[in-house]
């Protein structure tokens, strides 16, 4: 039996510590005004905030213009960041913060049905493997995206730390700045949504 | 699901949490006995699996940040203000918004051949208020006192400290030297999560102003259309008009107030 989830082998191996050797001297440098240190973080971890303002905002431009603003207010605050602490922490809660205001804002306004918000396809997904197999494919996705778009932003937001970028409860209450018993009702709650959505489809519908 | 079994609702944690290794065993023994616990835990293991059939996808470009782009903006300048002077400066922000759109809905009303046209007024010299230098003094002023307010209570703290080295051994000053450097950076982390939770928060500033702004301008434009309607309509005579532009006015001042109300009301 797994002792805990096992994160998707298509991830990027990501820091969980402090800072460390280029990462660190980037930050340093980056710290200093330097741009083209900063652009070396930009490279490492644009893929997963892309990734993570893309499952969490499920539009594909949307998720682009929330990434660039990401990098920007990171690269202005950076002089405030602590190199003791992890610089993901800092970054996810930058990202999250900017999700999570745009989720709310799209609440106010006129909701775009989630199927349109891939209107040049779902990404990651390609032709490869047949006809039959991409039908399949991009029925499980437009399920999880549908279950994942049943959640509260809130909800989406400690899902996507738990599940798809690995993070601990503690560490994710350090993020969102909630307490940790307030991120598990969270997740435990999301889960019995995504449980009902998606349980059937890893024995077909 | 009802739950059928008392541990049914904690037995997901075996895949999401770290347990420690005596409730992890009390859990696992249990499953083994236990139908509907195992049932459940492959339900979740069946909704991860399906969550991370989602891979990570390219990044359809780079998001690098360049030297002009990267310019210390106005936005982030007010981001690293404190709540109250951030919740003063949208109400100062608001004030502005409000003030322009007084300027901008006055009613104009002229006569020609084809009789009475009421509409709003035609392109007139705007009103001199510079919105951004009025923001860029607020902002300065207030990083000023803010600045001059933490530079008062760091210099406190100096004080303090040098006073109480002198009656101290050295063995305790190294105690004290490293409990403050603790101290410091726990208030810099603290510091550093305020200054995110401001940057959202202008963020949701600029959403009620952005929101306020959309509304009055659908109800000013709804209204412009009404009167639009009865200008082209026909000609309006005599009294007729007097009483007419006045209601028109009313309208305007009514809904101003309170949009969403006249348009329930019209409707």
């Amino acid at each position: 039996m797994a002792n805990r989830a096992e994160p998707d082998s298509t991830m990027k191996d990501r820091s969980t510590a402090q800072p460390r050797g280029e990462e660190a001297s980037w930050i340093r440098a980056s710290q200093k005004g330097d741009t083209t240190a900063f652009n070396q973080l930009v490279l490492k971890w644009e893929g997963t905030v892309f990734n993570l303002a893309l499952r969490m905002l499920q539009d594909t431009e949307e998720a682009e213009e929330v990434s660039q603003e990401v990098f920007l207010s990171a690269f202005r605050n950076i002089g405030r960041f602590q190199l003791r602490s992890r610089f993901s922490t800092w970054l996810y809660r930058i990202a999250c913060n900017k999700c999570l205001t745009r989720l709310k804002r799209s609440s106010r306004e006129k909701r775009v049905p989630w199927e349109e918000g891939f209107s040049n396809g779902i990404p990651g997904l390609s032709l490869v493997g047949g006809q039959e197999k991409l039908v399949w494919e991009q029925e499980r996705r437009a399920r999880v995206t549908r279950a994942i778009s049943e959640l509260t932003p809130e909800q989406r937001a400690v899902v996507e730390l738990r599940i798809y970028q690995d993070r601990k409860f503690d560490e994710i209450a350090e993020i969102l700045e909630v307490p940790s018993s307030t991120v598990k009702s969270r997740f435990y709650a999301s889960l019995t949504v995504l449980k009902d959505r998606l349980a059937p489809l890893a024995s077909g519908f | 699901m009802s739950t059928q079994c008392p541990y049914q609702d904690q037995i997901s944690s075996l895949l999401f949490e770290d347990l420690d290794s005596s409730l992890r065993a009390e859990y696992e023994g249990h499953l083994e006995g236990c139908l509907v616990c195992r049932q459940e835990l492959e339900r979740c293991r069946q909704t991860l699996e399906a969550l991370q059939s989602w891979p990570e996808g390219p990044v359809p470009r780079h998001f690098f940040v360049s030297d002009s782009g990267a310019n210390l903006g106005l936005s982030s300048a007010i981001s690293m203000l404190s709540p109250v002077w951030k919740g003063a400066l949208a109400a100062a922000a608001l004030l502005a918004v409000t003030l322009l759109a007084t300027f901008a809905s006055g009613l104009h009303v002229s006569a020609s051949s084809r009789g009475l046209t009421v509409g709003w007024a035609p392109p007139e010299p705007a009103p001199v208020f510079d919105e951004e230098s009025f923001q860029q003094q607020l902002v300065l002023a207030l990083e000023q006192r803010l600045l001059l307010r933490e530079q008062q209570l760091l210099e406190r703290v100096r004080q303090e400290l040098s006073q109480l080295e002198g009656s101290l051994d050295r063995k305790q000053q190294a105690s004290l030297k490293s409990a403050v450097d603790g101290l410091q950076g726990r208030l810099e982390t603290q510091l550093d999560a305020q200054l995110l939770d401001v940057e959202s928060g202008v963020d949701e500033v600029a959403l009620a102003v952005h929101s306020l702004s959309e509304l009055q301008s659908r109800a000013l434009q709804l209204l412009n259309q009404r009167i639009d309607l009865i200008a082209i309509g026909g000609e309006i005579q005599g009294s007729q008009s007097d009483l007419l532009i006045n209601t028109l006015i009313e309208m305007a001042d009514l809904r101003e107030r309170n949009p969403a109300r006249i348009e329930g009301e019209m409707k």
